[in-house]
């Protein structure tokens, strides 16, 4: 019988993750369901005995996660990653990683102290075991996404977005199990066990620690998806390096501090180790930022002034720039035109999201009804702005007529 | 929303899209698979000779500021150790059927909350077991503290925790129900050399 003959063709409508047709999306929810399992047997058993102690930790680490996807947000400069696709990633990181790398890891540390000794195990397991597995599990998290959802990666910055988002998941469910661990086993209270180590790990390692390993690893992954123009080894190569990087900056955070160091300088030699993972992360952010602003004012060139002019492209370029435009407006205009321009890039960003989903789907610019709608917006935004009836709702007065809000 | 075709294979499912999903998952189970079967390949059990002096560091938890050792003398012949579940703080012998795991625990503020601790984290285990007549007890080197009778549904032991300051030895002993009797000179030969420093 010839293949086509078993070939269906179907038309539907695809939701933003949910992707019944491929066979990556039942993967996905196959491990998902794996990991709750796995995470809530071992959550399960400690909540019948912990549930005083943990509440602390588990209010604590929802806090962290909280202001983790505020940031997260707030790096995402030109396009929002849908909340469903960012759900995703959270999940696998906080059930699919941990479950495996909970076996791999007690597995890799007892294999190590077989082979090299107590000694050699409890100073380089974790730097080890820690790097190896979850840097590994957490990578593969983002390689699925791209399977189930590749249409979501436009550049490599949506790569780290989600590449973070998975390490965050893993982070708190990580933090945790060690709330759990350290409850049980602190030898005077389930509560001081819990609470000292989550201040501990929030504090100390808080800042750059798993977000920023999956981060970097998701850029690359991100990279060899959408750079199809470019050579394949270039494209995995990139990959591999990136991947290769988190591994390294997880290894740099797990590894002992030297036996010579005095005790006095631990504290500095620990931030110091952080500083240069955060400095490392930052500087491929900024790469990935200037490319992504870049893709902006590519798919926003054509726009005519009444859009956005270039002053106000220039201006869309970095979370500062932004808010120098908004504290510009504000000064000359009051909160009012603080308030305007604050929609007024807003809404610049909705279109170029906009422009991109119909060049995507090979639609037209000029009659795709939701760039129609973004343009309109950012039209009646800006003649929102020029009223003649904002000195009466405490405009300032304005000071340069005719200058462009966000004009430098 | 987005509208697409979707050519599909006999399963209903997009074609051309199987084996990357084959692929992923293998790759997700690969470490745990690597290093369990690895794992499972290396002989984990050592002989240790009689006399052997085993040394352990007091773990320190967070908060927990006590440090210390905790040392003791592998008495008689016959003794393994299960080398892949040892710690810098904790040893596993075994003399078949006692099973002896031994702790250095420091940053302790009370003996008897530490026992009651112990003794929970033993009835939470997989292993049930209940800690029954809890007494006063002093090792023959001087270490007092408290001795526990576990009590499970196929094993019986007991749980001793000693200590001097704010480190403490714990020591739980398993065997098979009604076999631990015969092998009481063995955790009463292992208590008499115990000792502990709460000395750095």
């Amino acid at each position: 019988m010839p293949s086509d003959v078993m070939t269906r063709v179907v038309m539907e409508g695809q939701g933003t993750f949910v992707r019944v047709r491929r066979p990556a999306y039942w993967l996905y929810v196959g491990l998902v369901a794996f990991g709750l399992l796995y995470i809530g047997d071992r959550f399960s058993g400690a909540f019948d005995h912990l549930a005083g102690a943990l509440w602390v930790p588990i209010v604590l680490n929802g806090l962290l996660a909280v202001l983790f996807v505020w940031i997260l947000g707030r790096m995402d400069l030109f396009e929002r990653e849908p909340a469903a696709v960012r759900a995703a990633a959270l999940l696998w990181g906080a059930l699919v990683a941990t479950s495996v790398a909970i076996i791999a890891n007690n597995a890799m540390v007892s294999l190590i102290t077989k082979l090299y000794g107590v000694n050699f195990a409890t100073k380089w397991g974790a730097a080890l075991a820690g790097p190896i597995n979850e840097e590994w599990l957490k990578t593969l998290g983002v390689v699925c996404l791209v399977l189930i959802v590749r249409e979501h990666f436009q550049r490599s910055m949506d790569g780290l977005i989600y590449g973070a988002f998975v390490g965050l998941g893993f982070q708190v469910v990580e933090n945790l199990t060690y709330a759990i661990n350290n409850a049980v086993s602190n030898p005077n209270s389930d509560l001081a066990g819990s609470v000292s180590v989550t201040l501990l790990r929030i504090l100390i390692a808080g800042p750059w620690s798993h977000p920023v390993y999956s981060g970097v690893a998701g850029l690359g992954i991100a990279f060899a998806a959408t750079q199809t123009g470019r050579k394949w080894w270039v494209r995995y190569g990139v990959a591999a390096l990136c991947f290769l990087a988190a591994w390294a900056l997880h290894f740099l955070w797990n590894s002992p501090l030297p036996a010579w160091l005095p005790k006095g300088l631990a504290f500095f030699a620990v931030y110091g180790k952080g500083a240069l993972i955060l400095v490392f992360f930052f500087i491929l952010y900024g790469i990935s930022a200037r490319r992504e602003w870049h893709w902006f004012t590519e798919i926003m060139h054509d726009e005519p002034e009444s859009v956005v002019t270039p002053a106000e492209l220039e201006s869309m370029r970095t979370l500062r720039t932004r808010r120098h435009a908004r504290k510009k407006a504000a000064k000359d205009y009051g909160l009012y035109g603080k308030r305007i321009v604050t929609r007024l890039q807003r809404a610049q960003v909705v279109l170029g999201e906009a422009k991109a989903r119909c060049e995507r789907a090979d639609g037209d610019l000029a009659s795709a009804p939701d760039v129609l709608v973004a343009r309109a917006n950012i039209v009646g935004i800006r003649e929102e702005l020029n009223a003649p009836g904002k000195k009466r709702i405490g405009l300032k007065t304005r000071k340069q007529e005719g200058e462009d809000v966000g004009g430098s | 929303m987005i509208e697409g075709a979707v050519r599909l294979n006999r399963f209903g499912l997009e074609r051309g899209r199987f084996w990357s999903a084959v692929v992923l998952a293998l790759a997700v189970f690969a470490p745990a698979l690597l290093w369990t079967q690895w794992d499972r390949s290396v002989d984990g059990e050592e002989a240790v000779p009689a006399g052997t002096a085993i040394t352990l560091e007091a773990s320190s938890n967070p908060g927990a500021a006590g440090k210390g050792r905790v040392w003791f003398t592998v008495p008689g012949d016959g003794w393994v150790t299960e080398t892949g579940a040892n710690r810098q703080s904790a040893v596993t012998l075994v003399h078949s059927p006692v099973v002896v795991r031994t702790s250095a625990i420091g940053g302790v503020d009370d003996i008897l909350v530490l026992f009651e601790r112990q003794a929970r984290d033993l009835r939470m285990g997989n292993r049930v077991l209940f800690a029954t007549g809890t007494r006063d007890y002093t090792t023959p080197t001087g270490l007092s503290g408290y001795w526990g009778d576990l009590t499970g549904e196929r094993y019986s032991g007991a749980l001793i925790v000693v200590g001097l300051g704010e480190v403490a030895a714990v020591i739980v002993a398993v065997a098979p129900l009604g076999r631990l009797e015969d092998q009481l000179a063995d955790i009463a030969n292992i208590l008499a050399t115990l000792e502990v420093s709460d000395a750095e």
